[in-house]
């Protein structure tokens, strides 16, 4: 049997269309509904949520745990302050990345790491010769993300203590339900949202509690097809969709640097010593061979391709995650890792790496599109990320 | 004012003195830190009982690299023991004699194919001892080797290759991954000859005779020793601490600052680089590069603040298998056993025996040392285990009160970590299970013995920091040797901190050669120093 | 077969195979495909030597010797097209090790169930386990090309050896460093210091180094051990790395699919003809001559039987270099293992997993713990079989219920350490002993099996010599060990599948690359023919 999450009780009845899938060893829904359109509008309109809880969660606490994460990541943990919440890469020390996830420093010696995949082994390697210890809470934490322009009103109706406060990439203990919580003003989709970390025996009445207080809001439980098309829009970096963990990279050229991936801005070179540091080093002082950027497809262009075969454009509305190949001036400059067509923004978008020097923005290229069983090209232009940025994320 | 230097070099023995002698001579700045009060590290003599001393973990100096002495008069003082190595067993003491024909003849009592094969065994164990001896002068050979002096290293070792014959190919490729027990087996039928060769293959091993690569430790252990000789290579008339007075004499003279009680804690890095050693006493002494001749995991581990570190080299070191299995005791003696002479063919004199310089060994079959092995699997000490006795004061009769003894007994196996049980109260028990062994094949030894001190593996791990009791610094092993030893990325004698360079056993080309790592890394530091200037 | 022509009936043919093992069977297929007019000689009435299914008891068919394929060279099925000849290989893809404690460790075809399951044991094997697979499977990579290269000889200087030899030193270049550092640990470390690099959960250490002592004469802790692993993990079901499978029909389907083909191609098959000698005319093979005293002729005669037979019972010694004799006289047989096969009225319920279920499809694997199987190896090392031993299990009924009478069953359990050499020889009441051995232990994990048992077959590496003709019932014709490796087997210089007698051939598992129903070895020796006649 595949794992099952702890609110799978409450969410397996609410899935329509059978449309399970894997996630981290767990089954998770695609979608509730037949399909996922209202529950994308819901994260964009209203509030959705979402079962996050296969994500993997490694307590750190002790000594030396800032010492021990400070080492692992590549931007500054000591600095962090209580209540503070990192994203942030982490590397081998060849300087490609091995994962992302978040950190939160959760009191003056205890933090919380989610990983995509799990590191409790990597965890444990880079622990030698320090007093730390490395809890796997992956199992015993649900987690749920609220998310869209309405959670914070959900929240302020369910949670003991309000939330207005909480500022971006902030958290804070609550309580919902009876139900010792954290809330966490972060997420995966460049919206205004939350994520709550819930001991597992708490999930079933925060959830009913959400649901029941949260229907006044519109709150809509969504999977992961509305995830992935969010998060493209907010431009956010996918492991194992649009990177490869370097340590499950079967060949050098699979493995991506921070800066490959365009996360520059969470790289500190100048922090204390870290894996991946002198590598990272001599790759920014040389100017990194790749970067991850958007594309943004010329819609005319791909309408005329379907257009010449009688055909009207066929839209992704489901997020494709396969590696299709990006040209400029005739030769292959780079491949994108995952697109779809944005409602929101009525755009077919794409994430993509670029080789030197075709990354800058608002270079001309073209993206291979398939119509009728036969490989075209469309053109497009290379987008700084994110593609969708409101306000409220942040305010 | 705080101290600079060019270099620090840690430790004593002789491969940090062969390494801060080279330096020096090549105008760089030296100072040489030793822990505790005296030089030489495991070349110590310690006086176990009032009047009696000994330096129980080199019996035999081992190969002395020769570029590394060149010129140093004072290692021709040596001692040729003849017979090396006495086995004791079933049939009578079988005495191995420098004449591979005299040991002939001795075998032919036992065997008349083995006698007939001994001198065939001798010239092959030469000419592959002679092989590694090669492989030994320079830096191990890499797979990917890029520069030309690499390249040149494989040339000459290619050439080497072929010289040894078609056949002596062939045996030498055979004899890399072969357990001692087959490539005995393929010699020779009697057991004890066998015995006493495949006990001599394990020493300080954490494998029996039939565990595949013991055939290589074998000959790991002949790489210098003269042709037909078994078991020895170089014993100093005045012992092992001679070698260090004069190592030491040398490395003054050549401008090396020697200090002792200079117990270093940790190794500061900064950006990737050695930036300077902070000693116990509180004290930083500001240096472009080290040399540590410690064993690898305390040079890494235990020196350096992780961070500086990748985890994947730190899981590689702790991955080096060190498993001491040996324990010492060390025997005060009112007289040398009758026994004893009566083994050696000597008649007993109250004066150092010629006959007892050489080694006894009690290891009557390959059986016999298998099974004193099995126990270590299971983490328990050999209810019989295999003994190697050494009679120092038969070669410096100075090490005893004038007319006593010393015996020195290696015991094997008594491994490091007990499954169950702890060491002191173990012992006793080792030592009465080793002197039971030694009296059944020597009468009346026992009552010979006035005082004993018993090393065990843990406590040679405590008075010679020798990280799990290993002698070895690093089990002798086909995976650990070479491009592989202490780690692969490390193999160069470079460490991966800018400015720290590995030498001592626990590197390339391991135990018992001497020297060689020492000029190897002091050659290393050089460029790197020239590199930087 | 009956493809047999007329007894006595003179027909000339250009190649003879000696043997009718998988190997004998893939080379006479590659030559019949490529026009040749070849025979095939068989000793037994029926085909496949190690690689057969009989119906032992009515209704039973048993795999008796080899029992599951995992090495098979997919481009031999695909060359022969062996499905087209009757062979289909089922997935075999769990494994379950049941533990004394009453519960379980499992392996199962899904990475994410495997990973659920091992995180139950330990979370850092689960995650360690990934890097792990990965590694064997770039391992796997690193080592595939050498089995399909034919060996150079390692000691000469012609042109062809020389291009060989580089071009294996390219290929291990081409690796990287890492990747060549992890595969010389992999030929030179013992599988438990292997795994113990890697995991901490004792049975699932114990049972993947179960795959690195099958069919060899060592336990865990031997260096050496660790290859081993690797071999087993380079098996392939057309094409998929690691997974194991089952031959439908029983391995002797192999075999019949084979023959199938090579007979197809012209090439004749007669069984119950046992060849005496292989007849030398002028220093050259031109024919065998057969139990009956009847002749047969060819330029090429092939062995397919193991080295110890191919040079030291079929040609005349004195045909054959001292430096040859010397090389396959110390090549190491030593049987290891036995075979215990059932004909049950029901399935086992395994305490730990109660019920028919899932776990039946796939392999059982008694091998608690490292100690486990190290104890099973000492007893095997002073002469007697495991007291405790090691067993793998599979039910091929339930995978492919033509093998039994429905709502019966057969079980295949796969048993070391069974040696050839035990003390006092091998009789009837020793067998009966071993056999109440295998029930014994493994119905301390199901109770119901005594009960269940309708026949039992038991072979011991004596009853397998006996019957197929394997040396000292070794199951891959010599030991798997690096000493006897590529081009050191079955001996330096004649690992080509040339003999030093012009015309003689040799394609058993005793050639490179080994044992496994792989066929590698008979497919490479034919394209040696096809080339040099």
């Amino acid at each position: 049997m595949l794992k099952t999450t702890p609110f799978h009780v409450r969410t397996a009845p609410l899935v329509l269309g059978a449309t399970w899938r894997r996630w981290a060893g767990h089954a998770v829904a695609s979608a509730y509904d037949w399909t996922h359109e209202r529950e994308y509008a819901a994260v964009r309109n209203a509030a959705a949520l979402f079962d996050v809880s296969p994500l993997h969660k490694y307590q750190i606490a002790g000594r030396d745990a800032a010492r021990l994460l400070d080492r692992l990541v590549t931007r500054n943990v000591s600095t962090t302050q209580i209540g503070q919440v990192l994203y942030t890469p982490w590397c081998d020390a060849q300087g490609k990345t091995i994962d992302d996830g978040t950190i939160s420093r959760l009191g003056e010696r205890q933090y919380r790491l989610t990983a995509a995949e799990p590191n409790l082994r990597w965890l444990q390697q880079n622990a030698f010769g320090m007093e730390v210890e490395i809890g796997e809470v992956s199992d015993a934490v649900g987690a749920l993300a609220l998310q869209g322009p309405l959670s914070r009103a959900v929240l302020d109706a369910v949670a003991e203590q309000p939330v207005d406060g909480l500022k971006y990439f902030r958290v804070m203990r609550n309580r919902i339900a009876g139900v010792e919580v954290q809330i966490s003003r972060t997420g995966y989709t460049g919206d205004l949202g939350y994520e709550l970390w819930i001991p597992a025996q708490g999930a079933i009445a925060v959830w009913d509690a959400l649901i029941g207080r949260g229907a006044d809001y519109g709150i809509t439980p969504a999977g992961i097809w509305a995830l992935d098309v969010v998060r493209i829009e907010a431009g956010l970096v996918m492991l194992e969709v649009d990177y490869q963990s370097s340590q499950h990279a079967m060949i050098e050229s699979q493995k991506s640097s921070p800066y490959e991936l365009s996360l520059d801005w969470a790289v500190r070179l100048d922090k204390s010593a870290f894996n991946g540091q002198a590598a990272l080093r001599a790759e920014k002082a040389r100017g990194p061979a790749w970067r991850f950027v958007g594309v943004e497809v010329d819609w005319d262009s791909f309408e005329a391709l379907f257009r010449a075969v009688g055909l009207a454009p066929s839209l992704p509305t489901i997020a494709w995650r396969s590696s299709v190949p990006i040209y400029r001036g005739g030769a292959q400059v780079g491949y994108a890792s995952s697109g779809c067509w944005s409602p929101l923004l009525k755009k077919y978008l794409a994430l993509a790496h670029l080789e030197a020097p075709h990354f800058a923005a608002d270079t001309p290229v073209e993206i291979e599109v398939t119509v009728e069983h036969r490989r075209k090209r469309a053109n497009a232009w290379v987008r700084k990320l994110p593609f969708f940025d409101p306000e409220r994320k942040r305010a | 004012m705080s101290r600079s230097f060019d270099v620090v070099v840690l430790g004593s023995e002789p491969d940090a003195l062969v390494a801060a002698t080279g330096l020096a001579t090549s105008g760089v700045r030296v100072l040489l830190l030793e822990p505790g009060p005296d030089l030489g590290g495991i070349y110590r003599e310690i006086e176990f009982a009032p009047g009696w001393r000994a330096a129980p973990l080199v019996p035999d100096l081992g190969y002395l690299d020769p570029q590394a002495f060149r010129g140093m008069a004072e290692i021709h003082a040596s001692v040729a023991a003849d017979p090396t190595v006495i086995a004791l067993g079933e049939g009578g003491p079988l005495a191995l004699q420098r004449s591979a024909v005299e040991t002939a003849a001795a075998l032919r009592r036992l065997s008349a194919r083995d006698a007939e094969r001994w001198p065939k065994f001798v010239q092959q164990l030469a000419s592959l001892a002679g092989f590694l001896a090669t492989l030994f002068r320079d830096a191990a050979p890499r797979v990917d080797a890029r520069a030309i002096d690499e390249f040149l290293t494989l040339l000459r070792l290619g050439r080497q290759y072929r010289s040894l014959g078609r056949r002596g190919m062939v045996e030498l490729l055979r004899a890399l991954p072969i357990s001692a027990a087959d490539w005995l087996d393929d010699f020779f039928e009697s057991e004890p000859l066998k015995g006493a060769l495949a006990a001599l293959a394990v020493t300080d091993l954490c494998q029996g005779p039939m565990s595949g690569g013991t055939a290589l430790a074998f000959l790991h252990r002949h790489v210098g020793a003269a042709p037909g000789v078994i078991g020895e290579r170089l014993r100093l008339k005045a012992g092992p601490g001679a070698l260090i007075d004069a190592l030491a004499r040398r490395a003054r003279a050549a401008g090396v600052a020697i200090e002792t009680q200079g117990a270093v804690v940790e190794l500061s890095v900064r950006d990737g680089r050695i930036e300077s050693v902070a000693l116990a006493s509180g004290e930083a002494i500001a240096c472009r590069a080290v040399i540590s001749a410690l064993d690898p995991y305390q040079s890494l581990l235990g020196l350096i603040d992780p961070v500086h570190l990748d985890p994947v080299l730190i899981e590689a070191v702790r991955n080096i298998r060190f498993r001491g299995v040996t324990t010492k005791i060390l025997l005060a003696l009112d007289a040398l056993p009758d026994s004893v002479a009566a083994a050696t063919g000597a008649t007993p004199t109250p004066t150092a025996s010629a006959g007892a310089a050489g080694t006894m060994l009690i290891a009557p079959s390959i059986r016999y040392v298998e099974r004193a092995f099995d126990a270590t699997k299971y983490g328990r000490c050999s209810s019989e285990p295999f003994v190697m006795i050494h009679f120092p004061s038969a070669v410096h009769a100075g090490l005893a009160p004038p007319g006593k003894h010393v015996a020195v007994l290696h015991v094997q196996y008594t491994p490091y970590r007990l499954r169950e049980g702890e060491w002191g109260e173990l012992r006793d028990t080792v030592s009465e299970r080793a002197l039971r062994v030694v009296e059944a094949h020597l009468p009346g030894f026992t009552s010979r013995v006035r005082e004993r001190m018993v090393l065990s593996p843990v406590d040679l791990e405590s008075r010679f920091g020798l990280r799990e009791g290993a002698v070895s610094r690093g089990e002798l092993a086909l995976d650990q040797l070479l491009f592989m030893r202490p780690v692969p990325d490390l193999a160069g004698h470079a460490a991966p901190v800018a400015g720290l360079h590995l030498c001592g056993a626990g590197t390339h080309p391991g135990p018992g050669i001497v020297g060689a790592s020492g000029r190897m890394a002091a050659r290393a530091a050089l460029k790197e120093l020239r590199a930087r200037a | 077969m009956r493809s047999s022509p007329a007894p006595g009936a003179q027909r000339s043919h250009d190649a003879i195979v000696v043997g009718a093992g998988h190997n004998g069977l893939v080379a006479a297929a590659y030559l019949a495909r490529a026009g040749r007019r070849v025979l095939v000689l068989e000793r037994r009435p029926v085909i496949g030597g190690a690689a057969v299914s009989e119906q032992v008891f009515p209704g039973f068919t048993f795999s008796v010797f080899s029992y599951v394929v995992s090495l098979l060279r997919p481009e031999i099925i695909r060359d022969l097209e062996l499905p087209r000849h009757g062979l289909q290989i089922l997935p075999l893809e769990s494994t379950i090790v049941p533990l004394p404690n009453g519960d379980y460790l499992g392996s199962w075809g899904d990475a994410d169930l495997t990973r659920r399951e091992l995180c139950r044991h330990s979370a850092r094997d689960a995650e360690a386990s990934v890097a792990y697979g990965r590694l064997m499977v770039q391992m796997a990579q690193a080592v595939k090309p050498l089995l399909g290269m034919m060996p150079p000889d390692p000691t000469s200087l012609r042109p062809g050896d020389l291009k060989g030899l580089l071009k294996l030193g390219r290929h291990l270049r081409s690796l990287g460093r890492e990747q060549f550092h992890a595969l010389y640990k992999l030929l030179t470390m013992s599988s438990a210091d292997y795994l113990e690099e890697w995991f901490e959960f004792e049975p699932l250490k114990a049972t993947k180094s179960a795959s690195g002592i099958i069919g060899t004469f060592m336990g865990p802790r031997s260096p050496g051990s660790a290859y081993v692993l690797l071999h087993h993990y380079m098996g392939e079901i057309d094409g998929a790395f690691r997974a194991w499978g089952f031959c439908k029909g029983g391995n002797g389907t192999i075999s019949q699919a084979i023959a199938r083909a090579a007979l197809e191609k012209g090439a004749e098959i007669r069984t119950e003809a046992p060849v005496r000698q292989v007849l030398l005319e002028r220093g050259r093979a031109v024919g065998v001559v057969l139990g009956s005293g009847e002749e047969c002729r060819a330029p090429v005669i092939v062995s397919g039987l193991d080295a110890r037979r191919t040079y030291l019972e079929l040609v005349d010694r004195r045909a054959l270099p001292d430096e040859l004799l010397e090389q396959v006289q110390r090549f190491r047989f030593r049987g290891s293992s036995g075979k215990v096969n059932l004909a049950l009225s029901e399935l086992p319920d395994f305490t730990c997993l109660p019920g028919v279920g899932a776990h039946h499809r796939g392999a059982i694997s008694i091998s608690p713990s490292l100690d486990y199987l190290e104890r099973a190896y000492d007893d095997a090392k002073y002469g007697s079989f495991s007291k405790r031993p090691y067993m793998d299990i599979i039910f091929p009924s339930v995978i492919d219920p033509n093998m039994a009478p429905p709502g019966r069953h057969v079980a295949s359990i796969f048993v070391q350490y069974c040696p050839y050499a035990i003390e006092g020889g091998w009789t009837d009441a020793r067998r009966e002993a071993f056999g109440d051995t295998v029930i014994d232990t493994l119905s301390e994990y199901a109770p119901n099996l005594k009960s269940a048992i309708l026949h039992a077959q038991v072979l011991t590496p004596a009853d397998i010599e006996r019957t197929v003709g394997l040396s000292e019932g070794n199951i891959f014709q010599g030991e798997l060990a690096l000493q006897q490796l590529f081009f050191l087997r079955p001996a330096a210089r004649w690992s080509s599948y040339r003999t030093p007698i012009p015309g003689y051939y040799q394609c058993g598992s005793s050639t490179h690359p080994g044992g496994g129903v792989m066929g590698a070895a008979g497919r490479l020796a034919a394209q040696r023919i096809l080339s040099d006649t």
